[in-house]
């Protein structure tokens, strides 16, 4: 019960909310290789109404999708502005030693659409997919490996277990600060010293209760008699449905259309 | 006039996200020097989240919170010197200590608070006395402690900052029924000692109904009731539904006078009720 929105999963029963996690986990690669291949200001323009028309598929509200892309923002207009003056070419402006040239303005152009694009794009996979569909999804993706000697559950199963409780434990950290603010802690001391100190009255009791949860919750797994020897079979069985080939076929649709757009 | 009051605050959670939830609506309430409150409801009812409003740690979202008559988010107001007066010992206090000595967790407080450290011995002890400790236990670590002893440890490291109002959410969560009457009885003895006000949160009335002088009972982010404990719990029904029991006493009584019984049903100690009984048993006693 705080601010903290990890995942981000927002709920919901869009179409795009119920295809299949693979599905959803495989289009988001495919999704960051064709705006890798995307070349020319025209398709950057077609990929960005392809995105929309996601976006209005998921029902996300913009707020949300803005907030994804604010913390990345500062390093998109930090490399464009170096790409931006650090690019050889035909010169549109000079200012003493700085030159802006066209080819500098164009990467730099593409660079902020491309990061933007694909950050946007990535953010619909964790919108729209509830963590745990998404490992469910890994699981069943990497189930190949198994044959190599992965244990290709377990690792499912921590990963789940880990992301299931950064929640909990960022719930753990406001309780900590709420009581050691109330014992007089102030945490706005600038200095390095200072931060530190003002650091292990929060670390000390959060590693503790980090340990004394997994012991609990290792208790509780083997009474249940977890083991890597059952094979266990899921409540929930991902099956591909027709929604995820009409999925499949838009994104090869743009796929090709970006290719011959690349190579024209 | 009121030592501490909210004046129709509101509370949040997550506003302006899918995930928003109402905590509180509509608080008004206040708290006087050398009271004895508790606040009684449900899990989810706000208590918590209001406590929380009363240090600081959290701002309303509409309304006022006033310590000594000043608004404590008002321009400039030092929320430091207000968490000193106003002192809050959590739910499950143990999981927030660090230190390698009961001593050194103990001073945490006062060290935030500036006082100089020879001073800190005498003030480590009085607090201590207070929650039925002794000097042995200052070079021990708190993990090596007993779950009451330990829950006792973090209630004198907020007593040692001598706050003037004393909260404590669910002081007594988990432990024995020897272990609840030290933390009501150290509670008793600091208010004496230091005319403070405390204030306790708890789901169970049977605790609160002993010790407090007034109640607070809040349901879904709302006051339900307040009043005297008598006052209290004579609205059995309200309390029901809000999924609230009165004390066990005050249900004994209750059933006894439907069974018919001639006898006082709004009592909750159990003194008071073996008192009502013997009366009555005497009374049939004389008429035989």
């Amino acid at each position: 019960m705080n601010d903290v929105m990890i995942g981000q999963y927002i709920p919901g029963s869009s179409k795009i909310h119920q295809l299949d996690p693979r599905t959803k986990i495989l289009l988001t690669f495919w999704w960051i290789i064709t705006i890798i291949l995307t070349n020319r200001l025209f398709y950057f323009g077609l990929t960005a109404l392809f995105l929309s028309f996601i976006l209005i598929g998921a029902q996300i509200p913009i707020i949300s999708i803005w907030k994804s892309v604010k913390p990345v923002l500062p390093i998109i207009l930090f490399t464009s502005f170096f790409n931006l003056i650090y690019t050889q070419g035909t010169v549109l402006w000079s200012f003493y030693f700085l030159a802006i040239t066209q080819e500098g303005v164009q990467l730099s152009l593409f660079l902020i659409l491309r990061i933007l694009l694909i950050v946007i794009g990535c953010s619909f996979l964790t919108f729209t997919t509830s963590l745990t569909s998404i490992t469910d999804g890994l699981e069943s993706l990497l189930a190949p490996l198994q044959k190599l000697g992965v244990h290709v559950n377990d690792v499912a199963m921590m990963v789940t277990i880990a992301i299931r409780f950064i929640p909990t434990l960022s719930e753990e950290i406001q309780k900590i600060k709420d009581a050691q603010k109330s014992r007089g802690a102030s945490f706005s001391d600038q200095k390095f010293l200072g931060k530190l100190r003002g650091v292990i009255p929060i670390l000390v009791p959060l590693i503790y209760s980090a340990f004394r949860r997994a012991y609990e919750l290792t208790m509780a797994i083997e009474c249940r008699c977890y083991n890597h020897e059952i094979k266990r079979t899921k409540m929930n069985q991902l099956v591909f449905k027709r929604n995820d080939l009409v999925a499949f076929s838009f994104f090869c649709t743009l796929f090709i259309v970006v290719i011959i757009g690349r190579f024209n | 006039m009121a030592l501490l009051r909210t004046e129709n605050v509101d509370f949040i959670y997550s506003k302006g996200t899918p995930f928003e939830k109402k905590a509180l609506s509509h608080v008004t309430f206040s708290l006087e020097k050398n009271e004895f409150v508790g606040i009684v409801g449900t899990t989810g009812s706000g208590k918590s989240t209001f406590i929380k409003l009363l240090n600081g740690l959290l701002a309303p979202k509409k309304g006022a919170v006033y310590f000594n008559e000043q608004n404590i988010w008002s321009k400039g107001y030092d929320l430091r010197a207000l968490r000193f007066a106003v002192g809050i010992s959590f739910q499950y206090p143990e999981h927030q200590i660090f230190s390698d000595t009961v001593k050194e967790d103990i001073a945490y407080g006062l060290k935030n608070q500036g006082v100089p450290e020879n001073l800190w011995q005498d003030k480590i002890m009085e607090v201590l006395k207070i929650v039925g400790l002794d000097e042995t236990y200052l070079e021990l670590s708190p993990f090596q402690l007993s779950g009451g002893e330990i829950r006792r440890v973090a209630l004198a490291s907020i007593m040692v900052m001598r706050p003037q109002v004393l909260i404590l959410d669910e002081p007594t969560a988990g432990l024995d029924p020897v272990g609840r009457d030290t933390i009501y009885t150290a509670l008793k003895q600091y208010q004496k000692e230091t005319e403070s006000t405390i204030l306790v949160v708890s789901h169970n009335m049977d605790d609160v109904a002993e010790y407090a002088d007034s109640l607070l009972v809040m349901s879904a982010g709302q006051i339900l009731a307040q009043g005297t404990p008598a006052e209290v719990f004579s609205k059995t029904e309200e309390l029901t539904a809000a999924g609230l029991a009165v004390p066990e006493i005050t249900q004994l009584l209750h059933h006894l006078k439907l069974s018919g019984l001639p006898i006082q049903d709004s009592l909750f100690r159990i003194e008071d009720a073996a008192q009502e009984l013997a009366n009555f048993l005497n009374e049939v006693k004389k008429d035989e």
